[in-house]
């Protein structure tokens, strides 16, 4: 390994609080061998930071434990200035303001797509009224249209969410996650599952539309090239421990290939 | 020379499979002694069998007024049996989905109870209501909701807990509520199953409710009984017809909307 592990401290973090604190988290699936450990930053609000390592390095696990999908082992964890590890009652306050978008986008195929980004209004305590676009006030079904437009996919509202291709069931799921109105943004792979060309236009999308938003963002990719040119910030995991952390600036794809070796 | 061997076709029994096999034999065997199945009491009973079938016809039309209208109220039972027991299934088999139930303890009692109302027959609880809530349809519409829940409940558990499980942790990432994750992810995705299990127990419940009459519990089934006490066979024949016409309609209805829907 040929790559100093530096650690990269964002002059917004000076001024504002973090958007996201993690300090001395662990997690491990069996005894003894730990998916990581020691693991922490801080995430400065309205930054994008990519998540990076090789398969196994826990980039997955780290982005679920942040909105506690997954329970840590140990540590601490703060979103929005919430302690989430502590958070029993309040974890579902704390999740209304987190956005998750899935690898496979996670969307309900036999519901519309237009109910399925009615859904995101959920977190906004609209309880029934946002099962179902039908049962859903005007202004909320008129909100959902206006977030498929702005993924390019009003038209296709009707459609079932099963009878859209890859790139468009993730464009609904991003489109699901503005409808949360959250500040902060976690994305697993987002174009994992999506050949190259449609893998590019959903980062460019998902990048485009958060930065407008000012959304707080992580994302996990295996695409070097994504993780600089959408982030701000490059975190990458392996063997455990957060092996560098510097501003995608500053960095360059081939000593990011090293990490992989 | 190779030293391949061939497998016997049927593995060497162990002592304890030998004797488990024997035993399961003379079970078989001590079943049909037990039941009387002989051939010289077949050979009386197919005789004595065509005899009844020329008693029953021609079928006889003079009751078939009377006869009609207890069909509507047979299969009226049906549908109000059917309706109450899948509207308490849902709420039953949301406890008794492990995934999706507040506690473990609720899964086990919910399941053990749904598993009480699927094992004892629809007769037997129509005798039970028929003495709690008297003789008549109502008893016939709760023996029939009660079949349902134990059939419907089950299957509708079953159903939810195949849903896939991605679009109800998108739900719980953005802090739905439960009643949220259950209604907009894992009912539309167990809907098609759920409309399958619900007309199979239509069907189920319009069989089951001809012969709750039987035991006084309403509907064309005291027709039945009474036309055969009294050897009016011919009647019973009008009334066996009449049975067969109403569940082929309801089964080819029920396959008609399952093709329509899913």
């Amino acid at each position: 390994m040929n790559v100093a592990v530096t650690s990269f401290k964002p002059a917004a973090e000076a001024n504002a609080p973090a958007a996201i604190t993690i300090s001395g988290l662990a997690k491990s699936f069996r005894p003894g061998r730990p998916v990581f450990s020691g693991i922490s930053f801080d995430i400065a609000p309205g930054s994008i930071v990519a998540l990076i390592g090789a398969n196994g390095a826990g980039k997955s696990t780290l982005l679920r434990c942040i909105p506690r999908l997954i329970e840590p082992d140990a540590g601490e964890i703060r979103v929005l200035g919430a302690d989430v590890t502590e958070a029993s009652r309040a974890l579902r306050q704390i999740r209304t303001k987190v956005g998750f978008v899935f690898q496979k986008h996670n969307l309900v195929g036999r519901l519309s797509a237009l109910t399925n980004v009615v859904h995101g209004a959920q977190a906004r305590g609209l309880g029934a009224r946002a099962w179902l676009h039908a049962l859903a006030p005007h202004a909320v079904r008129e909100e959902a249209v206006h977030c498929l437009d702005r993924v390019g996919l009003a038209a296709m509202a009707a459609q079932r969410a099963d009878q859209l291709s890859g790139g468009q069931s993730q464009r609904v799921a991003i489109a699901r996650a503005l409808m949360q109105h959250p500040d902060v943004v976690l994305a697993d792979e987002p174009a994992a599952s999506l050949d190259p060309q449609a893998g590019d236009e959903v980062m460019q999308l998902f990048a485009s539309l958060m930065r407008e938003e000012r959304k707080t963002v992580v994302f996990t990719s295996h695409n070097l090239a994504h993780a600089l040119s959408f982030a701000d910030r490059v975190i990458a995991l392996g063997g455990g421990r957060v092996m560098l952390d510097s501003p995608s600036s500053r960095l360059r794809e081939s000593e990011l290939r090293d990490l992989y070796v | 020379m190779s030293d391949r061997v061939l497998p016997s076709r049927l593995g060497r029994p162990t002592p304890l499979g030998f004797v488990l096999g024997l035993a399961v034999v003379a079970f078989v065997i001590a079943s049909f002694t037990t039941s009387g199945i002989a051939p010289d009491k077949l050979s009386r009973g197919i005789p004595a069998l065509g005899r009844l079938v020329e008693q029953m016809f021609p079928p006889s039309a003079e009751r078939l007024e009377p006869v009609l209208w207890s069909l509507l109220q047979t299969f009226q039972m049906a549908v109000a049996g059917t309706i109450l027991g899948l509207a308490f299934s849902l709420p039953l088999a949301i406890l008794a989905a492990p995934s999706l139930s507040p506690h473990p303890a609720l899964v086990w009692l919910i399941r053990s109870l749904v598993a009480l109302f699927r094992t004892v027959p629809d007769l037997v609880w129509a005798i039970v209501f028929v003495i709690a809530v008297g003789l008549g349809p109502a008893a016939g519409v709760l023996a029939l909701m009660v079949d349902t829940i134990g059939f419907a409940a089950r299957f509708f558990a079953e159903a939810m807990e195949e849903t896939d499980k991605g679009p109800r942790e998108a739900l719980t990432a953005m802090g739905a509520s439960r009643s949220g994750i259950i209604f907009s992810s894992v009912i539309p995705q167990a809907l098609p199953s759920m409309i399958n299990t619900s007309l199979f127990s239509l069907e189920k419940a319009t069989r089951g409710s001809v012969v709750l009459g039987l035991v006084g519990a309403g509907g064309i089934g005291i027709e039945l009984k009474v036309s055969l006490e009294m050897f009016d066979y011919d009647q019973a024949a009008t009334i066996i017809i009449a049975i067969f016409l109403l569940v082929v309609a309801v089964e080819r209805a029920s396959t008609w909307v399952r093709n329509r829907i899913l």
